[in-house]
């Protein structure tokens, strides 16, 4: 009899761990959030629907995040523990600022041993990309599209010109910022008063910032000064600016992007600019709109040797999820497979943050682009990153307009990044 | 007696209860949803609260109303809002008293004039400044195609909304165009219940045109000028969107409306404390000129 209770106890002990891990099995639904833009550029349906299709009794729901103002929503819910999203995708780190100061997001590679697996390794990924998800040393983001600062040309205007590179079989790539001012003079065009063919446009709109960082990294090799915080003082920056306002002056250099970011990427995959200097990515707009073999890549002064300014699209994952290792194994399948990675850099152009992807490009800029993107720099991790976006680009058009001086426009600099809190998260 | 009064006071009190009952929604709702914010985001303005870095607000007192006032990007976008306010004001009554005055003489059928002025209102304001966005452009905008490609115009074309003053002007047409229909049906309204007889003697007294405009009719417009004055000063000082996707604030900070700043402050930096604290600034310099407004219009 005894013997028999405690066959009976043993088993009920069983069955209650049984039960147990069963019960702490994640659900097998997770709900995957992005941008509109983001939804389509990445193929997150076509992803999850493979997704789906290799997992029976997986489900993966998608919604569209309204915009990034919504985000402390998001904070508001994972701090009472719940939430309606298991994989939210964002513009890049400094979005996530809210919620790694709460420690509401898994990290990557600490929890979730992200890059054991083989063919996820860091190396594996394109170096700026993992630089942008990196929050005070830990991966709070895991890149999943990732662009690079870069200057798209127009090959027939700049065959025309002659500034084409025969050897390259590429447009020239400039080696100081008067030699792009000279270019953009020579492709500018005016007749009958209205400007015929814009010479160049630069990203002077609220993305101004990443702008002066591109041209910083590329003309000095560093966007910190001697005690490791940003800085824009140098011999060079100053004389860009003064290139810049001689450009913008004359009209050579386009202002369209002060009233819109896509101003120069609308006007570029027209026909109308020869020059955009932006992200790299839009010179694959032009080939799609214009036809194969219409645009291609240069870059900004010193940029191919020094890098650029990257930035990428982070997915992050709450720990207020149910589901994290679901959502991981979504990101790795879905958002960092094949055809995602392969289809955004192809019909979007937007850059794969896996390096491997890159054998599968259909145009030869993309390897181009990739040694810029390698060691191209992003956006400072400061506590104050935002700023960057808010405040920069109105001093540097008032200095092109001419409304305040060269020294003026400095000082104006550097008291927003003294004003800055740069602290990390 | 004694009997019909009680009876009527107990029916009063059940009136009254019914009262209570009917009323009751209506008071919860304005309590959980206008005065319940309203205190919370006076205290709000009264501390520190960075929504992604600090746990919870800290109580400041008025530090964060000293700041705005020290604050002189806060400072230039009461002045742009102030040159914005005053050029919409002045454009947008005008436009609508003469669009209205128009319509009031032109006996026959308007109605598809009405139709025309009010169609702005309807299409909304974000969709109509992407629009203007794109048809303002330099090179690719509609504008200038028309005054070079069309009108063979090429030296009137301009980078409307990257340069001054044309930007501020632009957003102001814009804005304009938007809300002249509005202005322009109170108005009319205005018009239309002045009664008959009344001008009618005026035109027996030999008041004619101009006269009859300046002497009868604008004189007893005033109620209507108080309540178009103060929807053209409330919708001048809480202008955001044209400014925000028009000219996106620039150049430099020659269109950065208050707005546009206090936006910033609150869902940009997430300073909900200081952003809380220009808000209410902004809501005292709304309602101040809207009295001054009724004042203005009681004593003309």
């Amino acid at each position: 009899m005894k013997r028999l209770l405690s066959v009976m106890m043993i088993l009920a002990m069983l069955m209650s761990m049984c039960s147990v891990a069963l019960a702490e099995e994640e659900p097998q639904k997770i709900t995957v959030m992005g941008l509109s833009w983001q939804i389509t550029k990445i193929f997150i349906e076509e992803a999850a629907a493979q997704f789906e299709k290799d997992h029976p009794g997986v489900e993966v729901v998608i919604e569209t995040l309204p915009d990034y103002a919504s985000l402390p929503t998001y904070a508001v819910n994972w701090m009472n523990g719940e939430t309606d999203v298991d994989v939210l995708l964002i513009g890049d780190a400094n979005n996530a600022a809210q919620f790694v100061s709460r420690d509401l997001l898994y990290d990557f590679e600490e929890d979730l041993k992200f890059f054991e697996e083989e063919g996820f390794a860091k190396d594996d990924f394109l170096g700026v990309g993992l630089l942008d998800g990196t929050i005070n040393d830990k991966q709070y983001g895991m890149p999943i599209i990732c662009e690079a600062y870069a200057m798209n040309c127009n090959n027939a205007a700049m065959k025309e010109a002659g500034l084409w590179d025969e050897d390259r079989d590429a447009p020239v790539m400039p080696e100081t910022w008067d030699d792009v001012y000279e270019y953009a003079k020579k492709l500018h065009k005016v007749e009958d008063g209205k400007v015929a063919t814009q010479g160049a446009v630069i990203q002077w709109g609220s993305s101004t910032f990443a702008t002066l960082i591109a041209a910083k990294q590329g003309m000095d090799g560093t966007i910190y000064d001697e005690n490791g915080i940003l800085s824009f003082e140098s011999e060079n920056f100053r004389k860009m600016l003064e290139v810049w306002q001689k450009g913008a002056k004359e009209g050579v250099f386009s202002k369209e992007t002060y009233a819109d970011n896509m101003a120069g990427r609308n006007s570029f995959k027209a026909g109308i600019t020869s020059l955009l200097l932006e992200t790299g990515g839009a010179f694959v707009e032009a080939d799609v709109n214009l036809g194969p073999g219409t645009a291609s890549l240069s870059c900004f002064p010193g940029g191919y040797e020094n890098g650029s300014y990257g930035f990428s699209t982070v997915a992050i994952i709450p720990r207020a999820t149910k589901s994290p290792k679901l959502a991981a194994q979504f990101i790795k399948e879905g958002l960092l497979g094949k055809n995602s990675q392969t289809g955004t850099l192809n019909v979007y152009g937007k850059m794969p943050a896996l390096a491997r992807y890159f054998e599968n490009a259909e145009l030869k800029d993309w390897q181009f682009l990739q040694v810029v993107a390698n060691n191209s720099v992003c956006t400072p991790k400061y506590k104050g990153a935002t700023k960057l976006s808010t405040e920069l680009h109105p001093i540097i058009q008032s200095y092109l307009d001419e409304a305040i001086t060269l020294d003026e426009c400095m000082d104006k600099l550097q008291a927003v990044i003294d004003s800055m809190e740069k602290s990390a998260y | 007696m004694a009997k019909i009064k009680r009876s009527l006071s107990a029916r009063q009190r059940i009136k009254a209860r019914y009262g209570v009952v009917f009323v009751l929604p209506a008071f919860l709702l304005a309590t959980v949803f206008m005065i319940y914010p309203l205190f919370a985001s006076l205290y709000l303005s009264l501390t520190k609260y960075n929504f992604a870095f600090d746990t919870k607000p800290q109580f400041i007192g008025i530090e964060n109303y000293v700041k705005a006032f020290n604050d002189s990007a806060f400072i230039d976008s009461i002045g742009v809002t102030a040159v914005y306010s005053i050029l919409y004001f002045v454009l947008v009554m005008l436009g609508g008293l003469i669009l209205a005055l128009m319509l009031f003489y032109a006996k026959g059928k308007t109605s598809v004039f009405r139709t025309a002025y009010f169609l702005p209102i309807v299409i909304p304001l974000s969709l109509s400044s992407f629009i203007f966005n794109w048809i303002l452009q330099k090179n690719y905008g509609l504008l200038n195609y028309f005054l070079a490609d069309i009108l063979g115009a090429g030296h009137l074309t301009r980078e409307w909304l990257s340069t001054n003053p044309w930007a501020m002007i632009s957003i102001v047409v814009v804005s304009v165009w938007a809300t002249v229909g509005f202005e322009t049906i109170l108005f009319l309204n205005g018009l239309q219940a002045l009664p008959e007889d009344m001008l009618e003697a005026g035109i027996v007294d030999g008041a004619t045109g101009f006269r009859t405009l300046f002497s009868i009719i604008l004189p007893n417009l005033r109620e209507t000028f108080a309540v178009t004055g103060i929807w053209a000063i409330l919708q001048a000082l809480k202008v955001y969107i044209v400014p925000s996707l028009v000219t996106w604030g620039g150049p430099g900070t020659a269109t950065t409306v208050m707005y546009m700043y206090v936006y910033r402050q609150s869902f940009t930096y997430l300073e909900m404390g200081y952003g809380a604290a220009l808000g209410f600034i902004m809501s005292i310099l709304i309602m101040v000129l809207s009295l001054l407004n009724m004042r203005i219009s009681k004593k003309v």
